[in-house]
């Protein structure tokens, strides 16, 4: 316990750039937030990128990056990295709070209009969301090769933000269709990103 | 809401998308929490869902800024370490890990009223300052727990104003100050803690006053501590007499 506290505590910066994720919780969870900093660079463009993509909204993406990496820091024994990894876990968490903030009533009916209109438009893809370069080729492959309806369904559902329910209702399909779309259209994305070399970490 | 688990299963990929609402996505978090498989599964949507979000996005400007604002711990005091080419300025040691307060806290629950018995009115206040404080609230308890620990050494110091502050250090050498009573400082002063190795001082750290509780590290021989009031940041040597002693 005291070693380990003392190994932490000595931890320069540079170290902690090179930390893998799971050590920087370790540091976040001893009040290191320099260790927060480092999480911060490394995962607040995907988290906020995200929060932008579901509200369109600058400031209140803002707030939720604000508001993701503050329970990073409140509750890191939250994050399991045997779970999956840091990053998932902030977007999960960035998905869930910017998805119930989507679904204030008020904004809901306005926001359906508007996605119909663009998915009809064919203007809504997930092909376009990915920039990181590294992973973007076959992430991108691997969504071009989905099925059109898994993938209507998925980007309804994951970037739109609704729930099943109103996916059956823009796409005109039954329920259970559109949750077996959803779940076999993540499964199949996995299958394709790992054939293509992509390891998971989890 | 009562759901087969092949109901459940046919769920996992929308719910692992935050699209399920209501009762049903109850039901889902409620067997997720006895089954390891559907908890896995959600998993792996999650980590594919993350390839797929959106993520070339510049960090943005500005946020990091706020944040660290109001991250609720204070940033690590300053300790002084004393060499022989003169003072270096070093963080005091990193607080107890967070799994180790919860499970000190677990064993407080047991020895609260000793805890009242030992400490008196200070623990009414710190009673006060954990309802509002978590963070601090949870190393109030640690150090509280630490002066319960009959393994621990105590020592209560007094200032010359009267106030008094409590004192342990454990058998690991971890020291606690529960400093909450000190009065405040005029601008530009710290309290600087001090190990008296005979007659020589040895910085521990410097406090505000404003903390609850001051965390510090000593090696298991000392058992004299001073505290002095000194120009901040701290000095590398006391320049004044001390304000207090606390014989462990």
């Amino acid at each position: 316990m005291a070693g380990g506290a003392e190994t932490s505590g000595r931890m320069s910066a540079i170290d902690l750039q090179e930390a893998s994720d799971a050590v920087l919780v370790v540091s976040i969870s001893r009040y290191r937030a320099d260790a927060l900093a480092e999480a911060y660079r490394r995962h607040a463009g995907a988290v906020f990128g995200l929060a932008r993509r579901l509200l369109r909204d600058l400031t209140l993406a803002e707030e939720i990056v604000q508001e993701v990496f503050l329970r990073l820091w409140n509750d890191p024994e939250k994050f399991d990295p045997d779970r999956g990894t840091l990053r998932s876990y902030l977007l999960a968490q960035c998905h869930g709070r910017s998805v119930d903030l989507l679904r204030a009533e008020t904004a809901r009916r306005r926001r359906e209009q508007t996605d119909l209109r663009r998915t009809a438009e064919g203007g809504y893809d997930l092909e376009h969301e990915v920039v990181d370069l590294s992973v973007a080729e076959h992430v991108k492959a691997a969504v071009a090769a989905l099925p059109v309806g898994e993938r209507q369904a998925i980007e309804l559902a994951y970037l739109g933000g609704h729930t099943y329910r109103e996916v059956a209702v823009l796409l005109g399909e039954p329920e259970g269709t559109v949750k077996s779309r959803i779940r076999a259209g993540l499964r199949r994305l996995r299958t394709e990103l790992q054939s293509a070399g992509m390891g998971f970490e989890a | 809401m009562d759901l087969s688990h092949e109901e459940i299963e046919a769920l996992l990929g929308v719910y692992a998308l935050d699209a399920v609402e209501g009762e049903e996505r109850e039901a889902v978090e409620l067997h997720l929490r006895e089954c390891p498989r559907c908890r896995a599964e959600v998993a792996e949507h999650r980590e594919v869902a993350a390839l797929i979000a959106h993520g070339g996005a510049p960090a943005p400007a500005g946020v990091w800024d706020k944040i660290l604002s109001s991250l609720e711990e204070p940033p690590p005091q300053m300790r002084l370490e004393v060499g022989p080419e003169g003072g270096t300025v070093v963080p005091l040691e990193p607080r107890p890990s967070r799994s180790r307060l919860s499970r000190l806290q677990v064993a407080l629950l047991g020895t609260a009223a000793a805890i009242i018995l030992v400490l008196g009115v200070a623990v009414v206040r710190l009673d006060q300052r954990l309802s509002t404080m978590d963070h601090r609230a949870t190393a109030s308890q640690v150090a509280t727990a630490a002066l319960v620990d009959p393994s621990s050494r105590r020592g209560t110091l007094e200032l010359h104003d009267g106030s008094v502050v409590p004192t342990a250090i454990t058998r690991d050498g971890s020291g606690f100050l529960l400093a909450g009573s000190t009065p405040s400082l005029r601008d530009g002063l710290v309290y600087q803690l001090w190990r008296m190795d005979g007659s020589k001082a040895v910085s521990l750290g410097t406090f505000d006053g404003r903390s609850a509780v001051v965390p510090f590290h000593v090696g298991a021989g000392t058992t004299t501590l001073a505290v002095t009031e000194e120009q901040a940041p701290g000095a590398t040597r006391p320049t004044a007499a001390p304000i207090g002693q606390i014989r462990i």
